[in-house]
């Protein structure tokens, strides 16, 4: 016959596993504690598998996602698109301040009779013009506004505004290594 | 002249439609060629709201007195840096905004099987069209600017190793 201990971890690991818990037995019969602590248990468990399951909302399940997809291992992580886009942002720059140098109808580029005259100094000759005194002018009058800013107390200013970047930064970027460093999500 | 109006008015119509389809092509095209970078900035994003709108006030606002100092010497060479900085700022600043297209997408599409690009795409409509609306849509734009500005160094900052 077994005895309280027993006949309760056995409820116990019943319920654990999803079971129905089963109230007969001798010991039941003679112990009238044992005998309601069995029917708390299956009460309980008539309860829990009344209870309808809670769906989480759409947007838990995203940032579950987000995280774990966050978890994952970037040592693989290509980084060849930023040196393809700051090449390409690099290229675009100079065709078209190549092209807003020359004329504005770019058949005459085609048409020029270049005898004589290496398309370099072609360009050269085009950009000594107009088009960079223009690009210039412009330039002023963009940013002669700001003239009055450059006196000492301004660069003092732009050089705290520099640190209090660069530490706002660092200190953001610690953080994150730090909370990553204790994360119970991370790899070893 | 009321003719010559009209067609100047559709043409800036159409430049601007085409910077807004820009925008949106951009987002899916980032999503397409570094879609890490753009989890990890998603994630800092709706994870992190209050603290990546802070890093990116902090960012712009320094970085854009910086330019002003810079432009304001009047000398090429730091005006260039001046530039490039305020290039850089401009750059990193779409990208963060980009990341509302993903977020609004995300939430229209709910449970639905949607692509990325579907998503993105119906969340870039979705949200330049609310950015169009007068004055709430500028001030929302505004907050979802540094918002993703900040969400953007947030991923620079940390790549997740």
């Amino acid at each position: 016959m077994m005895n309280c201990e027993t006949y309760r971890a056995e409820c116990d690991q019943q319920f654990d596993a999803g079971e129905v818990v089963i109230l007969d037995g001798e010991h039941a019969a003679a112990c009238a504690d044992c005998a309601a602590y069995g029917e708390r248990l299956a009460a309980m468990q008539e309860a829990l598998s009344r209870a309808p399951l809670e769906t989480p909302r759409a947007s838990f399940t995203e940032v579950l996602k987000a995280r774990l997809a966050q978890e994952r291992a970037h040592a693989d992580e290509s980084q060849w698109w930023i040196g393809a886009s700051a090449f390409a942002a690099c290229a675009l720059f100079v065709v078209a301040g190549w092209y807003a140098a020359g004329p504005i109808n770019p058949s005459a580029w085609i048409n020029r009779d270049l005898a004589g005259i290496s398309v370099w100094q072609y360009v050269e000759e085009v950009t000594r013009d107009s088009s960079l005194a223009w690009a210039k002018h412009y330039w002023f009058i963009a940013t002669e506004p700001l003239s009055g800013l450059a006196s000492p107390r301004t660069w003092t200013l732009a050089v705290l505004a520099l640190i209090a970047l660069v530490s706002v930064n660092m200190a953001e970027a610690y953080r994150l290594r730090g909370a990553s460093r204790f994360s119970p999500h991370r790899r070893n | 002249m009321p003719y010559q109006k009209a067609i100047v008015f559709f043409v800036f119509a159409l430049l601007y439609l085409a910077a807004k389809a820009g925008c949106v092509a951009m987002a899916i095209w980032m999503h397409a060629v570094a879609p890490d970078f753009i989890g990890r900035a998603l994630t800092a994003y709706n994870t992190r709201a209050k603290r990546c709108f802070a890093l990116g006030v902090v960012n712009a606002l320094a970085v854009l007195f910086l330019c002003a100092v810079l432009f304001g010497t009047q000398l090429e060479p730091l005006g260039l840096l001046g530039l490039a900085l305020l290039l850089s700022l401009a750059a990193l600043a779409m990208v963060g905004y980009s990341l509302s297209y993903h977020d609004l997408g995300r939430q229209l599409r709910d449970e639905r099987a949607w692509t990325p690009a579907r998503t993105i795409l119906l969340g870039g409509i979705a949200a330049e069209a609310a950015f169009m609306a007068p004055v709430i849509g500028q001030v929302f734009s505004i907050g979802v600017l540094f918002r993703g500005l900040g969400a953007v160094v947030s991923a620079m900052l940390w790549r997740g190793k």
